[in-house]
């Protein structure tokens, strides 16, 4: 059924869970998904890979579920995989061009030439450039958002561009490869750019939005104006945080606290009114933690983490002006008091979304955990039809303002060997 | 508990008394003592099978013992490491007690405590220390065989001042019978550890707990037991059990329930130890624990206790205190000092910190810090802002 389309697939190696979603790539751009594998993480601490093996295992699980879902991952040709933590850290650039063609209009290569030249910043040697998204464009310093087939004489293109440590960031990639993807072209996305583009609409970016996907490991923000991203990070703090923090503090066992975190037994303590939970110790005792413990560490917790994501964009001179509020996501967007505290630190208006605009097989993906991954599954898509369309220089990727990185090993489309290990 | 699993050492002169009383308490033949001495004599009239003695050093010291030399009690058990390696290989804890102060303890147990981490096995030493009246040397001697030598391996020490064991005993008492009742006590306190490392088979807090608790962190004891015998006509009540064990000597105190990290009860009894004594004392003693006190209960059922009743305390204090030449120099000046006033605060010493600063990062202890502004934000939150949180009461239905 799915011969005829292409295949891509969306690989998210996060600190709860390790997901790939199988998509197939339609004839209007978008992507079905036909398949889906997700495992519980293991061997991934606050985003980043501490133990290889271990997530390795849980990566070929994954695939496996996802392989016997829909039976044509062999044939993917595009891989995304999510990254975060690596010391992300984005800046804007500005590149120029002159329009030098005989017509004195801007082409697509005038285009592409100026946002080369805004990625040529200087970085430490150890750093990579991972994706860059145009903000804005202006002609001849006349702002345009689209200026295709303008004419004028001097293109500048301002670029957010994102770069982390290289070697980091490889160990997301040559993981996906040793799991049967050698020869596929691989591409990665910081996950805040991914979740942007997988929930956020073409308006709210317009208009200036926070996205903050609060994940089990780490957080990841990104701000959307004008249909470009002004800022994004990371910071390595993440809803495990919370439960360990209870753990310390209330002296119980983590996984107790990540039930409890994850049960809402806390917001229905709160709704009932009962002043104390309890717990049974030994043979005989009782333990009575009154609910208001609970609620303070947890509340410092959060309350802290997103203080810090506003200092940080505060830091990188991002404008803090988001008619259209705050987005959460993430598994830790799911906690009842999560939301509220965004609200207040940013003193702005947050709601909590889960992907919407799901197509194919997506029972159990309308959930916030998932938005990082629907939006790499997306982009991948997008990635594929660009590529298809013409040049197969490597830098002529024009994504919706969502480029690609470099990847030195790429083979370039084509099938993969049937070689997942399984 | 195999009764080849926990083995008591003991070292010198008054290692080997206080062997010989502990193999003719009941319940000793679950556990494996074994002798190590230099002096020959102290040695054969200890009650303990020919090949669980070592006399060490024979070629040296001809079985005269050390004459209270340090050195030779050091290289007469050193010679013996393959001896003693092989008597205590297959044991799961090894508890070492001897009467420092002299020669063939004072340098002997530091070997025998790298012999055991050597072999991966957890060590206990309980040691008596000398009589303020006995003199510098002595007293120097093991001064500096606790702080240089033993703290350093061993994974707990249980130190118990000779003037403390005098305490308790009426000042008219001959000085011979002194003597003895002092090692019978020592004795007692050791057969009380034993039965709370081996009282695995009714309630949890045995020897797994104990070891694991030594395993983390180098920690510091006090014991207290409470016996009731209802064959001299006591009658066994829960306040009886525990108002001696409050008495014991060796505990110091009640102060030191309050502020002990982690106490270890154990009830031992006969089998007509029934449910309701073992909640009524536990209860009792459990109102007595600080709030943030750990408590770890065991009970274990002998036929060979019957008709007696031992509650035994294990009060647990971790401190913060780096093991560097100059805190070493304090706690022997700090000690001697208390000693001179048979302050019982002597009974805590120093010990390693699990970490700098107090604060624990829980789960993510062997991870890369993160920091923002100078502060570890794994570290949670409101322990950096110092909020205190209630962590609630332990209560019994």
């Amino acid at each position: 059924m799915f011969s005829n389309s292409d295949i891509v697939c969306a690989i998210e190696l996060g600190t709860s869970k390790v997901s790939a979603l199988v998509g197939a790539v339609s004839a209007d751009g978008g992507v079905d998904i036909i398949g889906r594998g997700c495992v519980q993480s293991q061997g991934i601490i606050k985003g980043e890979i501490s133990d290889v093996q271990r997530a390795e295992n849980c990566l070929i699980r994954a695939l496996e579920e996802a392989e016997n879902s829909c039976g044509v991952l062999a044939n993917c040709c595009l891989v995304t995989v999510l990254v975060t933590g690596c010391d992300i850290d984005s800046q804007s650039g500005t590149g120029s061009t002159v329009i030098k063609n005989s017509m004195g209009q801007v082409t697509m290569n005038e285009i592409i030439e100026a946002e080369e030249n805004a990625e040529i910043i200087n970085l430490v040697h150890e750093r990579e450039i991972i994706n860059k998204s145009t903000s804005y464009y202006e002609l001849d310093n006349r702002r345009v958002e689209n200026p295709e087939n303008m004419p004028g004489s001097r293109l500048d293109a301002h670029v957010h561009l994102v770069h982390g440590i290289s070697s980091r960031i490889n160990n997301f990639t040559s993981l996906v490869r040793n799991c049967g993807f050698e020869n596929t072209e691989i591409e990665v996305i910081f996950s805040p750019l991914a979740s942007s583009f997988g929930i956020v609409s073409h308006s709210e970016r317009e208009n200036g939005i926070l996205l903050i996907d609060f994940g089990m490991g780490c957080t990841d923000y990104a701000v959307e104006f004008n249909n470009g991203t002004t800022g994004s990070g990371v910071l390595q703090i993440g809803f495990d945080h919370v439960a360990n923090d209870l753990a310390v503090g209330l002296e119980l066992p983590i996984d107790t606290c990540r039930k409890i975190l994850a049960s809402g037994e806390l917001f229905k303590a709160y709704e009932d009114k009962r002043e104390t939970l309890d717990f049974p110790t030994g043979v005989h005792g009782l333990r009575r933690i009154p609910r208001v413990s609970f609620e303070t560490i947890i509340d410092q917790r959060l309350r802290e983490t997103f203080e810090i994501v506003k200092a940080k964009l505060i830091a990188s001179k991002v404008p803090l002006t988001f008619d259209g509020g705050v987005i959460a996501t993430g598994g830790g967007s799911l906690y009842y008091r999560t939301r509220e505290i965004i609200g207040e630190v940013f003193n702005a208006h947050c709601q909590v979304r889960s992907p919407a605009d799901l197509r194919g097989a997506a029972t159990g993906l309308a959930n916030p955990c998932f938005s990082a991954s629907w939006g790499a599954l997306k982009y991948a898509a997008v990635c594929l039809k660009r590529q298809g369309n013409g040049n197969d220089n490597a830098f002529d990727r024009l994504v919706n303002g969502i480029n690609r990185i470099f990847d030195n090993s790429k083979i370039g489309l084509g099938n993969i060997r049937k070689s997942l290990k399984f | 508990m195999e009764n080849d699993k926990f083995c008591v050492i003991g070292v010198g002169g008054a290692g080997c008394k206080i062997i010989s009383h502990i193999s003719r308490e009941p319940g000793a033949e679950k556990i494996r003592l074994a002798a190590i001495d230099t002096d020959r004599n102290d040695l054969e009239k200890c009650n303990v099978p020919d090949e669980s003695r070592i006399l060490a050093g024979e070629l040296w010291r001809n079985g005269r013992g050390t004459g209270g030399s340090v050195i030779d009690g050091q290289r007469a058990l050193s010679h013996e490491r393959k001896r003693i390696e092989d008597m205590i290989q297959d044991s799961k804890m090894v508890l070492i007690c001897a009467g420092l102060g002299g020669g063939t303890a004072s340098g002997g147990i530091p070997i025998i405590l790298s012999c055991a981490s050597k072999l991966h096995i957890p060590t206990v030493v309980v040691v008596s220390l000398p009589f303020a009246i006995e003199g510098g040397l002595r007293q120097r001697t093991s001064d500096q065989a606790i702080t240089n030598e033993i703290i350093r391996i061993a994974d707990a020490v249980i130190p118990i001042p000779n003037d403390l064991l005098f305490a308790g005993l009426d000042p008219a008492t001959p000085l011979a019978e002194a003597f003895r009742l002092a090692d019978l006590q020592m004795a007692q306190s050791v057969m009380a550890l034993s039965t709370i490392l081996l009282s695995g088979n009714l309630l949890s807090a045995g020897f797994s707990d104990f070891s694991s608790l030594l395993w983390q962190k180098k920690s510091h004891c006090a014991l207290g037991i409470g016996v009731v015998d209802t064959n001299t006509g006591d009658e066994f009540t829960a306040e009886t059990a525990f108002t001696r064990l409050l008495e014991s000597p060796l505990l110091g105190g009640a102060s030191r329930l309050c502020d002990a990290d982690t106490v270890i009860f154990t009830l031992t009894g006969g089998e007509e130890l029934s449910l309701s004594d073992a909640q009524s004392v536990f209860s009792l003693a459990s109102s007595h624990i600080g709030k943030k006190t750990q408590i770890m209960v065991g009970a274990a059922v002998d036929p060979a206790w019957k008709g007696r009743f031992q509650f035994t305390a294990l009060a647990v204090k971790y401190e913060d205190e780096p093991i560097a030449p100059s805190s070493s120099q304090e706690r022997r000046k700090s000690k001697r000092k208390n000693r001179m006033d048979t302050d019982e605060s002597d009974m805590f010493q120093q010990m390693l910190p699990l970490s700098e600063n107090e604060y624990s990062r829980g789960i993510m202890e062997k991870t890369t810090p993160v920091r923002w502004n100078g502060e570890e934000l794994d570290v949670p939150t409101f322990q950096r802002r110092n909020l205190t949180i209630d962590t609630g009461k332990q209560t019994t239905p």
